[in-house]
């Protein structure tokens, strides 16, 4: 919370942990595509190079012993929502009710929430980011003997950003009324994300079975199988040509 | 076989080719076939096809895909797949695919070949039926 708030230059919602928290879930378990769909959900503000620079530093200070309370209060935040995270605050369970005896108010379920590995996510989220923005803060390197000979840097800065998935592709593999994908989709969210999730799954099928060239194979994602048709190029590149459902 | 382009009229021969009962019913359906329906997507197609009632269906009227021909395309650096879909016993659709390249306007000139090489192991690919 301390890293998002001071990433963010002020106080976030509470149950915004709970939600990254699911995330983190998630990722951990290999579904990388439902945990990016729950980030998704989690409403996080796009984080910038600002964002990124300010949450590296947090993430120093609270590595070098500054109290989250007293990283909160430097920045005149209200430490409050961190008393909540002691008290093992989840928004996503109820209380119990008042009038329950000694349990009144209390949080129901006996879990803590797991904020170590909420910040463990979150700030390898974000410290990516941070190193991806890291090049352009980086001071200039020294002039070399002889500039003239040296070729201004014109190559764009490289992101790890996906490809973007061609609409067509998508089309021709969702929109088909015999590919009736049906709660795999719903599963997903986006024809997107259930495309990255083939991809995934694809990709781990293939190299496990070290198969090269013209494929046809079945993969299974979260008990769902489906067909799924390509090539993998000479230069190890798989392509998807199609995908279907496996129905057994 | 009525309304098939010239790639598909390929396709399908090579398809349902083959000595096992399967594949002889399969050729009898492709010949009285005729397209209902073709929808380009951009990086393929589905084309739909009609059999008439009198032409026998596949024993059990069994549903199932497979594709084990492969094509080199003009126009396609990667070249195209495709698959066969069996409907309740009928052939009911052919798909063909791209690897990311825009499927081309004119796909008439193509050279077609097994995915298994020369021979095809017919046995092999019944084995490869996928449910469908």
């Amino acid at each position: 919370m301390v890293l998002l708030a001071t990433a963010y230059e002020r106080p976030l919602d509470v149950r915004l942990l709970a939600r990254l928290r699911r995330a983190a879930e998630l990722w951990n378990d290999g579904e990388k595509a439902l945990a990016h769909i729950h980030l998704g959900h989690a409403g996080l503000p796009p984080c910038g190079l600002d964002q990124a620079l300010r949450l590296f530093v947090a993430d120093e200070l609270v590595e070098a012993g500054v109290a989250p309370a007293v990283l909160m209060k430097a920045q005149g935040f209200d430490p409050a929502p961190l008393d909540l995270l002691k008290a093992n605050f989840n928004p996503a369970r109820p209380r119990w009710p008042a009038g329950s005896a000694r349990d009144s108010g209390r949080w129901s379920g006996g879990a803590s929430i797991d904020t170590a590995g909420v910040k463990d996510f979150i700030a390898r989220l974000l410290l990516e980011a941070a190193r991806r923005a890291a090049p352009a803060l980086r001071p200039s390197e020294p002039k070399p003997p002889n500039p003239e000979v040296t070729k201004p840097e014109s190559k764009p800065p490289e992101t790890e950003q996906p490809p973007s998935i061609d609409a067509n592709k998508l089309h021709h593999i969702f929109d088909n009324p015999d590919h009736s994908f049906g709660d795999f989709l719903s599963r997903y969210g986006s024809r997107e994300e259930a495309f990255r999730a083939i991809e995934d799954a694809t990709r781990s099928a293939i190299k496990e079975q070290k198969i090269t060239g013209r494929y046809e194979i079945q993969i299974e994602i979260a008990g769902y199988k489906l067909g799924v048709a390509g090539n993998v190029m000479p230069d190890g590149t798989i392509k998807i040509g199609t995908a279907y459902p496996w129905k057994d | 076989m009525e309304g098939l382009t010239n790639l598909e009229n390929a396709v399908l021969e090579m398809l349902v080719d083959g000595k096992a009962e399967t594949f002889q019913r399969l050729r009898k359906q492709y010949l009285a076939a005729h397209v209902v329906e073709r929808h380009l997507t951009g990086v393929g197609f589905w084309t739909y096809f009609s059999i008439p009632d009198e032409i026998a269906r596949l024993p059990g009227n069994p549903s199932f895909r497979f594709g084990d021909v492969d094509a080199d395309i003009k126009g396609l650096q990667n070249g195209a797949g495709f698959l066969i879909l069996i409907k309740n016993g009928y052939i009911h659709m052919l798909e063909g695919y791209s690897f990311d390249e825009p499927w081309p306007d004119d796909t008439n000139t193509f050279k077609l070949f097994y995915r298994s090489g020369l021979h095809r192991n017919e046995e092999e690919v019944i084995k490869s039926f996928s449910p469908a």
